[in-house]
């Protein structure tokens, strides 16, 4: 560890670049002690078996990889949302996750009802983007990428500009960057995100709409993942680009993220239990931030 | 000399022209916000950690109070003729040609018939269908289209705009061929 803080910036980022590509069998236990953990699923609201299975799995997992709560990057809900989908479609398949006290933490979809911020199991406290801080040195933006209005960049920038947090994590729903042939990314967003990210020292992004797993090479410094197949999948929807770091699409997919000192532990877990990526990504310092 | 500074006067600028619709819009906005205010009054407020019974109530009852109260509402009583040219404008400009490629990807993300082949029938009051997606609106062009308080957003439908009341799911009002064709 220490002697990883005396390499220059540029080889930091390539060894946590390196540091990645473990595919292997199983959930990985937590690095370290005292570290944060979370899950994080995405367009996993469609209420079939798929979505079921993936759903124990994850429960499975924690019992190896105990976290306190899960990011949903959007698409929470697909179709109808009367009182019986909300069941059909989340409580039911996440319940022995809900009953164990494990917080989850929603961003909205294309597919979500507005009404979702005010569901209490979304912990969104009746607002499309908001902030929280678990504990730690960590602070999550959730952000509705649907309607991305000045309001909302306004408030970006100030809590972005307010946290003092080392890992400021943002989550939403449509990716920044993507290698998927059906959507791609979504440049407009990116246009008027990415200098905020940059600017105010984000380390992590996670989407969704994608209907597959990607870690992105790093970008101007920051990660990005995309994690939309927890429910939904678009089978060979991945057209490799230079940009894929990893890429997987044949199953559905959580990730399991633990964030300990400077260093971010991932692992990315398909309904089989197959690890089909993991590794450990360094917090990018600003000054690294012209690295492509 | 005098001539040309008469019609000067006379030609109001670009701004001024905008200016004009503009206004007409905020004020149509205003309107529907008071009568939605004393519309949903009477109905029980909705807590921010609800239940989905709790939501589904609130939401059917704030779409019955608003369409009682506004039984007579018709396409075009807020996207008058003079504020759908205006926003026509500004959508057209914002989206036309091969600069606007990004702008109407962008707004294809989510949009019910691009998307899904989701037909929405547009009528004013009409509730908008629980199962269809909600298109992506361009950040760019949020920037220059007139802010909408919380209760209400634009989305698109194929190339259609409508004005969306977001808790209670109805259409407003909306303006047909808004985006220009590909």
């Amino acid at each position: 560890m220490r002697a990883l803080r005396l390499l220059p910036p540029a080889l930091l980022l390539c060894l946590g670049t390196a540091a990645a590509e473990q595919a292997g069998k199983g959930t990985l236990p937590p690095q370290a002690a005292d570290s944060l953990r979370f899950a994080v699923i995405g367009d996993s609201g469609t209420g079939d078996r798929a979505a079921y299975e993936l759903a124990a799995q994850l429960a499975k997992s924690r019992d190896i990889f105990p976290f306190d709560f899960a990011l949903m990057l959007g698409d929470n809900m697909y179709g109808r949302e009367r009182p019986r989908d909300f069941e059909k479609k989340f409580e039911r398949p996440y319940k022995p996750l809900i009953d164990a006290g494990v917080k989850f933490h929603a961003s909205l979809g294309n597919h979500d009802d507005p009404n979702q911020v005010s569901y209490k199991l979304f912990n969104m406290d009746g607002r499309r983007y908001y902030s929280f801080k678990p504990r730690g040195g960590a602070r999550f933006f959730a952000l509705d990428s649907n309607y991305m209005d000045p309001p909302q960049l306004e408030w970006l920038e100030k809590e972005l500009a307010a946290s003092g947090s080392d890992w400021k994590i943002c989550f939403f729903h449509h990716p920044l960057y993507s290698s998927g042939e059906r959507h791609g990314p979504s440049l407009q967003l990116r246009a008027v995100l990415e200098p905020l990210f940059v600017k105010h020292g984000v380390s992590l992004v996670l989407s969704g709409h994608e209907h597959f797993y990607e870690r992105i090479k790093p970008r101007r410094g920051i990660h990005y993942f995309i994690a939309g197949s927890s429910a939904k999948l678009r089978r060979n929807g991945i057209k490799r680009t230079e940009i894929t770091a990893r890429g997987y699409d044949q199953d559905r997919v959580f990730m399991l993220m633990e964030i300990a000192g400077e260093e971010l532990h991932f692992q990315a877990i398909t309904r089989t239990g197959e690890r089909i990526d993991s590794g450990t990504l360094k917090r990018i310092e600003r000054k690294d931030a012209a690295v492509p | 000399m005098l001539l040309l500074l008469t019609l000067a006067m006379a030609i109001p600028s670009a701004a001024g022209r905008e200016a004009e619709p503009a206004r007409e819009f905020e004020s149509r906005v205003k309107a529907y916000l008071e009568l939605r205010k004393q519309a949903v009054d009477q109905a029980p407020k909705l807590k921010d950690e609800a239940t989905p019974e709790e939501i589904a109530a609130h939401k059917q009852a704030e779409a019955a109070a608003i369409r009682a109260a506004r039984p007579q509402a018709r396409q075009g009583d807020l996207f008058t003729p003079a504020v759908s040219a205006y926003l026509k404008r500004i959508i057209r400009s914002e989206m036309s040609g091969k600069a606007g490629r990004p702008a109407r990807q962008s707004a294809r993300q989510g949009n019910p018939e691009a998307e899904s082949g989701m037909n929405v029938p547009l009528r004013v009051n009409a509730p908008y269908p629980g199962a269809a997606p909600l298109s992506s609106v361009p950040p760019t062009l949020l920037m220059r289209l007139p802010e909408l308080p919380r209760q209400l957003d634009f989305r698109f439908v194929g190339r259609d705009l409508i004005l969306h009341d977001v808790r209670a799911g109805l259409i407003v009002d909306f303006l047909p061929n808004a985006m220009p064709p590909e």
